[in-house]
């Protein structure tokens, strides 16, 4: 059973990403947990209203949450749950207690895609790999998209009008 | 009852309720503060003339006789009553005045001090005490003033309560109009669209009030109503066009044989023609036929347990049947391992025509290049994607591409009469499906279907 994190964007990527480290680690269960670095307010108001603000939760789209659900589907005797967490803060030792709060045993970060901002206020995860005190990988995700034989994440990501 | 009536009398009745609570409260304290003010007067009164009479230093009686003559005005009618209390009988022998009850003696003699009053007339009660004899001593006056003061009070409030209620009736009226103003607005507006000029809309605040949604919704009502009569329009026209071009052609090819001998080459010719336009106008009424039977509810068909895949592989086989020549892929990668998630409830039958319109439209205007067909779920629909590399569709003409007869700009020398999709769409809708296109032309189109997956 491994504990997997999983930076996000909430792009199409992200999915590949998820499904190039399901196949990679299909041996085992995995616990996915998918985690969006946000950095914490600096006006004293913002901070005041900072558990009541729930605009974080719109970053997440209805097709995102689908396409989680169907990699879950389509993995389902080696996904055991696919969660989303925020991490606020952009400090290491904040990304050294989420990681130990959440018992995360591997980061797998893309190797060949820069994850984006989702909003404003995301943090960029790749500067905060390096305090990390467990395994990372870093795995492909442009496979062959080319293939007029399979059907993308990105077409599946336009699902559930 | 108008509502606008309702409020003003629901306004006037609450206002008028809460006012009328108040005066009562103000009237209440007033005249019990009145009462007691007046009690203590005839208290002290009470007091100096049992002093006055009964005392028994003469000095001190002396002082209390002036006293009284000098700064005590009489109250309007004060009558003062000495009783002498019996000792052994523990009250007075013959104790009465009238108009007042014996109790009131009694709780002199247990309180040593009782109030009486009847009407304007009060009455007070003290036990004098001193040593040998004690003495009941009674005052009773007219309390003129409070009297007075409390009848103007009385009328102020009267005057003022009804005055006030004029003036809330006359609020109300103007708050409940006010607040109706913008409902009377949408109501005249709405009484001026009728299916002559279904375009008006109402004017939109723009606001995020419940009045600015109601006409939000009103409008977007309206849009609906006006594509839906369009599109009847529309199609009672392209239906008789569509039926009419092969039968211009069928009698135009009839005349023209006819209208001298010909070699039995040319009459071949021409029946071979006329054959040809009769297929297509069979082709086209039994479409029409499935389209109008799929429009009326689908619970008279077989409805079974049915799998996503098997349907997909169904379809494939029937797109193989009736186009020989196309490269349909079925991409099994994406597929749930559960197979309770693949089930969904449907007429199979229905289904392979709907699916396979959609993929043959795919074949037809791709010239046969790859189309891929994927199934996927999530936890409560199953998905069937299909995507081509076909000329597209323009994004301005997607809202119209399931309108009977409607054809997109760019279809060229493909042909059909467009009654496959809104077919499609019809069956997708009875299995409680959805079916969403996007595409750019020249791009190809992904179209996404989506049914609700069984539950046993």
């Amino acid at each position: 059973m491994k504990n997997i994190l999983i930076p996000t964007d909430f792009t199409v990527h992200s999915l590949d990403t998820i499904v190039a480290t399901v196949e990679k680690y299909k041996a085992g269960q995995l616990h996915i947990l998918l985690m969006h670095g946000l950095s914490m307010p600096d006006s004293i108001t913002e901070l005041m209203m900072f558990s009541r603000n729930n605009d974080r939760y719109k970053l997440i789209t209805k097709e995102f949450e689908d396409a989680c659900k169907i990699i879950k589907n389509r993995y389902a005797s080696v996904i055991q749950s696919i969660t989303l967490r925020f991490m606020h803060g952009s400090t290491r030792h904040v990304f050294r207690n989420f990681l130990l709060a959440n018992h995360i045993d591997l980061i797998v970060f893309p190797a060949d895609y820069t994850l984006q901002k989702a909003c404003d206020n995301s943090v960029d995860i790749s500067g905060l790999l390096k305090y990390a005190r467990c395994n990372i990988d870093r795995v492909s995700v442009r496979q062959d998209q080319g293939d007029v034989q399979r059907i993308n994440m990105a077409d599946l990501l336009l699902a559930v009008g | 009852m108008k509502i606008q009536t309702k409020i003003t009398w629901l306004f006037t009745a609450i206002t008028a309720s809460i006012l009328l609570f108040l005066s009562g409260f103000v009237y209440f304290f007033a005249s019990r503060n009145a009462f007691e003010d007046f009690y203590k007067r005839l208290e002290i009164r009470a007091i100096i003339a049992a002093k006055a009479k009964l005392g028994q230093d003469r000095t001190h009686v002396n002082a209390y006789n002036e006293i009284r003559r000098e700064h005590l005005e009489k109250l309007p009618s004060e009558k003062e009553y000495f009783f002498t209390v019996n000792e052994k009988a523990g009250k007075p022998d013959s104790a009465h005045i009238s108009g007042v009850p014996a109790s009131f003696f009694n709780r002199v003699m247990v309180e040593k001090e009782a109030m009486h009053r009847t009407k304007n007339l009060f009455y007070l009660g003290v036990l004098y005490e001193q040593p040998g004899s004690n003495h009941i001593v009674v005052v009773s006056a007219v309390n003129e003033f409070s009297r007075e003061y409390l009848g103007s009070l009385k009328n102020v409030m009267l005057v003022g309560f009804l005055v006030s209620v004029l003036v809330m009736l006359t609020v109300g009226i103007l708050f409940s109009r006010q607040i109706l103003k913008p409902v009377r607005s949408i109501t005249h507006r709405v009484k001026d669209i009728s299916s002559n000029n279904l375009h008006l809309r109402l004017p939109e605040t723009g606001g995020k009030d419940e009045i600015g949604e109601l006409s939000y919704t009103f409008n977007n009502m309206l849009d609906r109503l006006e594509t839906s009569f369009e599109s009847q329009n529309n199609f009672v026209s392209n239906a008789s066009h569509e039926l009419s071009t092969p039968l211009t052609a069928i009698i135009g090819e009839a005349e023209l044989a006819l209208s001298k001998k010909r070699d039995e080459q040319a009459y071949t010719q021409s029946l071979r023609v006329v054959l040809n336009e009769a297929e297509r106008l069979r082709h086209i009424t039994t479409s029409l036929l499935s389209l109008a039977q799929t429009g009326f509810d689908g619970k008279k068909q077989q409805w079974e347990v049915l799998r996503a895949d098997e349907l997909v592989w169904a379809v494939k086989q029937s797109v193989d049947n009736i186009n020989p020549g196309n490269h349909v892929y079925f991409d099994t990668s994406h597929l749930p391992e559960e197979e309770r998630k693949l089930t969904t409830r449907g007429n199979m039958q229905m289904l392979i025509l709907a699916f396979s319109n959609v993929v043959l439209n795919a074949c037809k205007y791709s010239d046969n290049k790859p189309v891929t067909i994927g199934v996927a779920s999530t936890d409560d629909r199953v998905l069937i994607i299909v995507r081509d590399m076909g000329i597209g569709i323009p994004e301005n003409e997607l809202p119209y591409i399931f309108d009977p007869f409607f054809r997109a700009s760019n279809v060229g020398h493909y042909k059909g009469y467009g009654i496959g999709l809104p077919l499609s769409r019809n069956i997708i809708r009875m299995h409680d499906g959805d079916i969403v296109v996007k595409s750019k032309a020249g791009e190809g189109c992904i179209i996404h279907i989506s049914l609700p997956i069984h539950v046993s």
